[in-house]
C-alpha cells in the first residue's frame, strides 16, 4: 500500500507558479510564484507550529504589502530540515497487491503495465491508466505515481514533471455556478412561535429545531428550562418526529418482521417502546407503536430517519407480499409533549379526556379533543417526569401550542428546546440513536436486549442478534465525575485503560439534579461493573476520573412519570 | 378551533385581508393597488381527504366518483376537483375551488368509515400563473410543465421539494401541491422570482377571481 504525504498545490499549479521536487524534503515547493500569491506552512516546507506561524505571518504581510499597505517586515522562517514523507512510501504486499490509487483500484503493477505499453509519459500514463481521476483527484495518488513514474524511467522524481491540475480544487456543483442557491429547509407548523419568542434556531438535519430560548446566556436559559421541566410544566415543539400510520390486515405481521419485539400482545390504545435493526443487528432507529385496532397501528420514528423507515417498511411489505397501506403522516401531524409534575393539571382544562391514572395509565393512548382540535395523546415519557405527547393535525399546531401556554400560565409554563430536553432525557439514561448508538451498535450493548424477541420465526436481524446476544465485548454505561469541576469532559473523548483504548464517552452534561458532570459512556466490558473507575482523557491529554454508576441518574424507581394529579402538586 | 395556513405567516396584516376559508385562516385578498402580470396565491384552504384501504374505489363509487386506475393517475371531477391514486389503497380527494357536489364526502373527518380510513390530508397549495409563469417554474423546476395536458397532475422535483403539480386551463395556470414542511421554503422562493419579474402576492379570493369565480 502507498502512503507518505504531500502538500496540497493544486491551487498554486493552476495559478502558474513554478514548484520544484525538494529532495531534502521529499516534496515538492514553491519555487517561482505568479505577483500577488504567496503561500506559507507545509506547502512552503514549514512544519513547526510555531515557525508555520512566523511564515503564516510573512505570506500575509506580503499580501497586504501588494495591496498597498505598510507593513513590517517579517523573517520568513527556513524549511525543515528533514523530510515528513518517505522518499518511496510504496510498501511492498506479500502477493504483489500495492494499491496506489484507492479510488480507482489501481496498483504498481497497473502502473508498470502502462509504461511498457508505452504510455511512458506523465500526461500518457495518467489517460491510460486514470490515475488521479478518481474522486480525490490524485490527492492521495500523484505523487507516488510520479515516484513511481521515475522509478521505471530512472530517473530522479523533478525530471519525471506532474500533470496540470485543472479547476476546480475541490468539486463545485453546477448549481453553484448557475443558478438559485436553494436550501431547503422544513419548518414545523410552530415555527412562527419559535421566531417571535427569538428562539435559537438551528438546523437539525432538513428541520429548523429550537435549541433553547435564550433570555441571557444559552447556558442560563437551558437550565432555566430544566428547572421548569423538573418543577413545573414545560411544552416543546416535536413535530420533528416521524410519524407512521398502517392499516391493513398484515399491519402485525409486517411489524413483526421490521422490529424486534412482539406486538400481537400489544393491547389496544396502549403503546410500547420499539426499535429496528438492519441484517447485521445493528440498531437503526425507535420509537414508540401505537395499536388504535388490530389492523391499524400508529408508529413514531426519529426526526432524522423517518422516510429511511417508511421506505423500509414498504420495502418488506413489498418483498413480502404484505397487504399494508404505510402512509407517512410526519409533516401532515405535530406534536407537541407537556411534561412536568403539573402536566396533567393543564391539559385537565383543555379535554374531556379522563386523565386518571386508571382510566389513562402510563404508556396508554387515548383519542379525544384537546382545545377542541382531535387529537391522538400517548402517555409515553421521555426527559423523566409526567408527560404527555399529544399528536395533531398540523394546520391546528399554532392555535393548539398557545391553547397549552395559556392553560398552564398559572403554573409558570413555558416553552424549553433540544438542548434542555437533551439534559433531561440523559438525567432518565434514554438513547438518542446515532448518538449513544453507532453504525456498528448492537441492542446488547445498550441494555436494550430486554426489547428482542428471539423466540419469533422471523424478523430482520435475528440471525445475527442470535449470534451476537453471547458476544457482548462491550456496554453503554452510566458514569458520573465529580473530579470534572470545569465540565472538560466531552462526546467522543476516550476512556483509557492501561494506556490502551478501552471505550468512547457518547453523551455527557453537567447534571442539576446530580450536581455533577455525567454521562454514557460506550466501554469494554471488563470495565462495566458498578463502582468501576473510567479514565477519560481530555483534549489536553491530562485524565479525569469517573465512576461507573447505575442507572437512571434521576427517579430511579419512575415515580415520577407514573404519580396523579392530587399527587403533583405536593411534590412540584 | 380554526386551522391556519402554514404559508398566512408570509401574508403581512397589513397588506392583507386576513379571514376564514373552509374553516382555515388565510390570506383573502391583497390591499395593495397595482399592475401585475405574474402571481403566486395561497390556496392551502381548499379541502382534502385521504382514502385508505383495498375497498376505496368501490366506497367512492358510491360516492359518485370514479377512483382512477394506476398509480399516480388522476380523474379530474366536477368543478375542478380532483381524485389522484397515490399509492396502491391511497387516493387524495382535492375539492375545488369554488365548492364541490362532493360535501357528503368532505365532511367526514378522520375515522374508519365503512371499512376504510379517512384522513383529512394536511397540505400548503400554491397557485402561480401569468404570461411568464412557465419560466418562473423552470427556474426551479426541471421538467417542462408546459408540454403537460391542461388538468394534468405531475409529481415532480421542484427546488429539491418533491411536490406535485397540477397545469390547469382557463385561464392556462398552475397548482403546486406540497408538505406543510416544505411550504414556506417553496412559496418564498417561487414568490421571490415572481417578484424579480415584477409579479405579486394573491389571496385566495383574488385568485377566485381570477379564474372568472367572483369573491
Amino acid at each position: 500500500m502507498s502512503v507518505g504525504w504531500a502538500p496540497a498545490g493544486g491551487l498554486l499549479y493552476q495559478a502558474g507558479a513554478g514548484l520544484e521536487y525538494d529532495t531534502a524534503l521529499e516534496q515538492v515547493v514553491p519555487k517561482t510564484l505568479p505577483a500577488g500569491l504567496y503561500c506559507a506552512g507545509r506547502l512552503n516546507g514549514v512544519f513547526d507550529y510555531l515557525d508555520q506561524i512566523d511564515d503564516a505571518t510573512a505570506a500575509a504581510n506580503g499580501a497586504l504589502g501588494y495591496l498597498g499597505f505598510s507593513v513590517p517586515t517579517v523573517t520568513r522562517p527556513v524549511r525543515a530540515a528533514r523530510p515528513h514523507s518517505h522518499q518511496y512510501p510504496i510498501m511492498p504486499h506479500a502477493k504483489g497487491r500495492e494499491f496506489v490509487d484507492f479510488d480507482e483500484d489501481l496498483q504498481v503493477k497497473d502502473l508498470t503495465i502502462a509504461y511498457r505499453e508505452g504510455f511512458d509519459s506523465v500526461e500518457l500514463m495518467k489517460r491510460y491508466s486514470t490515475i488521479g481521476m478518481g474522486p480525490s483527484q490524485g490527492k492521495t495518488s500523484n505523487m507516488n505515481g510520479v515516484r513511481i513514474l521515475g522509478k521505471l524511467q530512472g530517473k530522479a522524481v523533478q525530471a519525471v514533471g506532474v500533470t496540470t491540475p485543472r479547476p476546480f480544487t475541490y468539486p463545485v456543483p453546477m448549481g453553484m455556478l448557475a443558478g438559485r442557491r436553494l436550501r431547503r429547509q422544513w419548518c414545523t407548523p410552530m415555527h412562527e412561535y419559535h421566531e417571535v419568542e427569538r428562539a435559537d434556531l438551528q438546523e437539525a438535519g432538513t428541520w429548523l429545531r429550537p435549541m433553547s430560548y435564550t433570555r441571557g446566556s444559552p447556558r442560563a436559559a437551558i437550565e432555566r428550562e430544566y428547572q421548569m421541566v423538573r418543577k413545573q410544566v414545560g411544552i416543546i415543539d416535536v413535530s420533528t418526529l416521524g410519524k407512521i400510520e398502517l392499516f391493513g390486515p398484515d399491519v402485525i405481521p409486517l411489524l413483526e418482521y421490521a422490529y424486534t419485539c412482539s406486538f400481537e400482545k400489544l393491547k389496544q390504545d396502549m403503546t410500547r417502546y420499539i426499535f429496528m435493526v438492519d441484517g447485521s443487528g445493528t440498531l437503526v432507529d425507535d420509537g414508540v407503536a401505537a395499536r388504535l385496532a388490530g389492523d391499524h397501528f400508529y408508529l413514531t420514528a426519529t426526526s432524522s430517519h423517518a422516510q429511511a423507515v417508511v421506505r423500509q417498511l414498504q420495502q418488506y411489505a413489498d418483498q413480502l407480499g404484505f397487504n399494508v397501506a404505510i402512509m407517512d403522516r410526519t409533516f401532515q401531524v405535530a406534536a407537541i409533549n407537556l411534561a412536568g409534575p403539573l402536566s396533567a393539571d393543564v391539559l385537565s382544562r383543555l379535554t374531556d379526556i379522563d386523565l386518571s391514572p386508571e382510566k389513562f395509565p402510563y404508556l396508554a393512548l387515548r383519542e379525544g379533543q384537546i382545545a377542541g382540535v382531535q387529537s391522538r395523546v400517548l402517555r409515553v415519557g421521555f426527559v423523566g417526569e409526567l408527560g404527555y405527547e399529544i399528536h395533531f393535525p398540523a394546520s391546528h399546531g399554532k392555535a393548539l401550542w398557545q391553547a397549552l401556554l395559556d392553560a398552564g400560565a398559572t403554573e409558570g409554563i413555558g416553552a424549553f428546546g433540544v438542548e434542555a430536553q437533551r439534559l433531561l432525557r440523559l438525567e432518565k439514561g434514554h438513547l438518542i440513536f446515532g448518538q449513544d448508538t453507532d453504525g456498528t451498535t448492537n441492542p446488547f450493548e445498550v441494555n436494550l436486549g430486554w426489547g428482542v424477541r428471539l423466540s419469533k420465526d422471523r424478523f430482520v436481524g435475528k440471525h445475527s442478534l442470535t449470534k451476537l446476544k453471547p458476544m457482548l465485548k462491550r456496554r453503554l454505561v452510566g458514569f458520573i465525575s465529580p473530579a470534572d469541576s470545569d465540565n472538560r469532559i466531552r462526546e467522543c473523548h476516550l476512556v483509557i485503560e492501561q494506556g490502551a483504548i478501552a471505550g468512547r464517552v457518547t453523551s455527557v452534561a453537567y447534571s442539576p439534579h446530580l450536581r455533577s458532570v455525567f454521562g454514557l459512556a460506550m466501554v469494554d466490558l471488563s470495565l462495566t461493573t458498578l463502582g468501576q473507575q473510567l479514565f477519560i482523557r481530555v483534549s489536553d491529554s491530562t485524565m479525569v476520573d469517573a465512576t461507573v454508576t447505575d442507572m437512571p441518574f434521576y427517579d430511579p424507581t419512575n415515580e415520577r412519570q407514573k404519580i396523579h394529579i392530587t399527587n403533583n402538586r405536593d411534590m412540584a | 378551533m380554526a386551522r391556519q395556513s402554514p404559508l398566512l405567516p408570509l401574508y403581512s396584516a397589513p397588506d392583507f385581508e386576513i379571514g376564514e376559508s373552509n374553516g382555515t385562516r388565510i390570506a383573502l385578498r391583497t390591499k395593495k393597488k397595482k399592475e401585475w402580470d405574474d402571481y403566486v396565491a395561497d390556496l392551502s384552504a381548499l379541502r382534502r381527504r385521504l382514502f385508505v384501504g383495498p375497498a376505496v374505489p368501490e366506497w367512492l363509487a358510491n360516492h359518485n366518483i370514479s377512483a382512477p386506475q394506476g398509480l399516480l393517475k388522476y380523474n379530474n371531477l366536477e368543478k375542478g376537483a380532483v381524485i389522484v391514486r397515490l399509492h396502491r389503497q391511497q387516493y387524495l380527494l382535492i375539492d375545488s375551488v369554488e365548492g364541490s357536489s362532493y360535501d357528503d364526502v368532505f365532511s367526514i373527518e378522520q375515522r374508519r368509515h365503512d371499512g376504510i380510513l379517512v384522513i383529512a390530508y394536511e397540505a400548503a397549495e400554491i397557485a402561480c400563473g401569468g404570461p411568464h409563469v412557465e419560466d418562473l417554474i423552470a427556474e426551479l423546476c426541471p421538467m417542462n410543465v408546459a408540454i403537460n395536458e391542461p388538468n394534468s397532475w405531475i409529481a415532480t422535483r421542484f427546488a429539491h421539494c418533491e411536490l406535485a403539480i397540477r397545469h390547469l386551463a382557463e385561464p392556462s395556470h398552475y397548482r403546486i401541491l406540497c408538505s406543510p414542511a416544505d411550504a414556506r421554503f417553496v412559496f418564498e422562493i417561487l414568490f421571490e422570482v415572481t417578484l424579480e419579474r415584477d409579479g405579486v402576492a394573491l389571496g385566495f379570493n383574488d385568485y377566485r377571481a381570477l379564474i372568472n369565480l367572483g369573491d
